[in-house]
């Protein structure tokens, strides 16, 4: 599952042209998409300016797209830069909030189609270059409030650069039109699709077997757990599939007991029987 | 390939860091305050970037040199450990750091000479004091980025109460070659059966890779040991022992074994939780292992046959003397906390 978190409508649309994604009408709070990118679904949301719209729309898009740990989350979204040439496609290795002067660091462990840069996230937009790196409104708020959902390795901002000190924002005719940032961005889609083909193998590496996930939802249907015992049926099952890592969901689900305590003991008394099996 | 290299701003102008960087122009440089703030985060994970980790370079300001386990020497009068880096290049399931660390990163502290230092007042010039350096850390392994043991053959060299030893499951002993041999720098060797090895040691040289290393260290005049840290139960262990014992010292000859350390596989119940959620299909952390106090290992009475197997296995190359079986009653090294360091 992939989610794209960008700012502005605008910044929304290439997205929307590349991956086909479908807007969620009953969403009224944030405008939201949805789509389907081979097996990726993936999820959209537009917050609007400024990190606080960019920590509420994540929260938000984490609740919509049901609360599943350890997913992709991608910022997308122009960026102010003092050399770099328009256009330029820059991956954030350290995201500095100014205001609160607090660093993140993705984790940059799948491979990049871009080179790597510090994006500084500033309150209000400044009229001077004069920091070291990409200048955003949203980065740090996102990436902070990700950080309670996923892992940083999975968490990433990417930004193309809008305005520079040769061309800078307030000297340009307005804000940036829809369509000279739809120009900007749709040259990115192949590689961020590319990209975050990179990233599914590492989240994928996060989520529970789907065994395991099967037959504990089956005993627990069946049977009263206490949060402890919820805890060592998925230990014994998980050590069940450790030992016999070919065993099926309908093997793991096939016990029959009365009570947790007494499917505990027989999980346990199985695992006996399949660590001998091993020896 | 190291991708991305994290400075601390401390260290930016160190010679050290600075030739670390020169030999990596194509790592992308990111400046950072402390390497706590990379290495100590909770929100990320270690297996995952074990795939691709990236080096830090810091400052360590304290606790330099340690005590090394009451239980823990191969004959010295007292022994003390010390960490210039932190994590390895390998990803040997069986490793405590991946439950101690949250982060799989390389951590170098580039001021060695600080390390050095508090070995003097650690030294005593009337006791043979052993100071160990791969706890944390294979020895060698980061050679060629660290340049650490260049640095520190010629403080041992007029030091020759104070012993040092490179423990290592590498190959990186080019440097020690070029170098004329000190009778107080041992490098230790680390090994498990072939089998443990291909199912255990991922990117680890293989067995006859690492014995040709050995062997060439031990042709030039440097001691050279063996550790049989953690001895790995299979239902074949003795025989498995046997054979890499032949092939051990069909390699090196018993008269230029320094010592042989051996102990079971055992580790704090923490770490042995977060090593499962790590690798939840690992069944090396689920056979034969059962939970003793705040330690998860295996039986006593497996652990006192493996033990006694391989010493006795041990005596046909080597004397008592030279053999140092850990059989513990208590916990290893205890985590330390890095993040006041």
């Amino acid at each position: 599952m992939i989610r794209l978190v960008v700012a502005y409508a605008a910044e929304a649309r290439a997205l929307i042209d590349y991956f086909k994604l479908k807007r969620l009408h009953d969403q009224n709070a944030f405008v939201c998409y949805r789509g389907q990118e081979t097996t990726a679904d993936i999820w959209l949301i537009v917050s609007g300016p400024g990190k606080l719209a960019a920590v509420a729309a994540t929260a938000h898009l984490q609740g919509l797209s049901g609360f599943q740990r350890d997913q992709i989350w991608l910022n997308l979204g122009i960026a102010g830069h003092r050399d770099l040439p328009l256009g330029t496609a820059r991956l954030c290795h350290k995201i500095i909030d100014v205001n609160s002067q607090t660093s993140y660091y993705p984790q940059l462990v799948a491979k990049s189609p871009w080179p790597s840069e510090t994006v500084h996230t500033l309150t209000q937009p400044e009229q001077h270059y004069l920091r070291d790196g990409l200048l955003d409104l949203e980065a740090s708020g996102f990436f902070q409030a990700a950080l309670r959902y996923s892992s940083s390795e999975l968490i990433h901002a990417v930004k193309v650069v809008s305005d520079n000190a040769a061309q800078p924002w307030h000297a340009q005719a307005g804000a940036p039109s829809k369509d000279s940032i739809n120009q900007l961005l749709a040259p990115l889609m192949p590689a961020l699709a590319d990209f975050s083909q990179a990233l599914a193998p590492l989240s994928a590496q996060l989520q529970d077997d789907l065994r395991l996930t099967q037959a504990s939802a089956h005993y627990q249907e069946a049977l009263h757990f206490t949060h402890s015992q919820q805890q060592q049926l998925q230990q014994q099952l998980r050590a069940w599939l450790a030992l016999a890592p070919h065993s099926s969901a309908e093997a793991l689900s096939a016990l029959h007991a009365r009570s947790a305590t007494e499917l505990l003991s027989q999980l346990a008394q199985r695992l006996r029987q399949v660590a001998k099996a091993r020896a | 390939m190291i991708p991305l290299i994290y400075v601390e701003a401390e260290v930016m102008e160190h010679p050290r860091t600075q030739a670390i960087l020169a030999r990596h122009p194509r790592a992308t440089l990111v400046p950072i305050e402390r390497y706590g703030e990379i290495f100590n985060s909770k929100q990320q994970h270690f297996a995952l970037q074990k795939s691709r980790p990236a080096l830090i370079l810091a400052r360590k300001h304290a606790n330099f040199v340690q005590p090394a386990p009451s239980a823990y020497g191969v004959g010295g009068d007292a022994n003390f450990y010390f960490s210039h880096m932190l994590n390895c290049l390998y990803d040997c399931r069986y490793c405590f750091l991946q439950g101690m660390y949250r982060s799989a990163h390389y951590v170098v502290f580039v001021n060695y000479e600080d390390f050095f230092a508090a070995i003097d007042q650690h030294r005593d010039p009337q006791r043979a004091h052993w100071f160990f350096s791969g706890y944390d850390a294979d020895s060698l392994v980061l050679e060629p980025v660290t340049a650490f043991v260049e640095a520190a053959l010629p403080f041992f060299a007029t030091r020759p109460d104070a012993w040092l030893e490179l423990r290592t499951k590498s190959t990186q002993v080019s440097h020690l070659l070029t170098q004329p041999p000190l009778h107080n720098v041992v490098t230790a060797f680390s090994f498990t059966p072939e089998p443990v090895w291909q199912a255990t040691e991922h990117r680890v040289p293989s067995i006859a890779k690492r014995l040709e290393a050995m062997r060439a260290l031990a042709a030039h005049g440097w001691p050279v040991a063996l550790r049989l840290d953690p001895l790995i139960y299979q239902p074949t262990f003795a025989a498995d022992y046997a054979t890499l014992l032949e092939q051990i010292f069909q390699a090196v000859t018993p008269a230029a074994m320094h010592s042989v350390t051996l102990g079971p596989f055992r580790m704090p119940k923490g770490f042995h939780r977060t090593l499962q959620n790590l690798y939840p299909t690992e069944a090396l952390f689920v056979a034969h292992l059962h939970e003793r106090d705040a330690m998860v290992s295996y039986a006593p009475e497996v652990e006192a046959d493996m033990v006694g197997e391989v010493t006795r296995l041990l005596e046909d190359y080597l004397p008592q003397a030279r053999i140092f079986p850990n059989l513990p009653t208590s916990a290893p090294l205890a985590p330390i906390d890095v993040r006041h360091q």
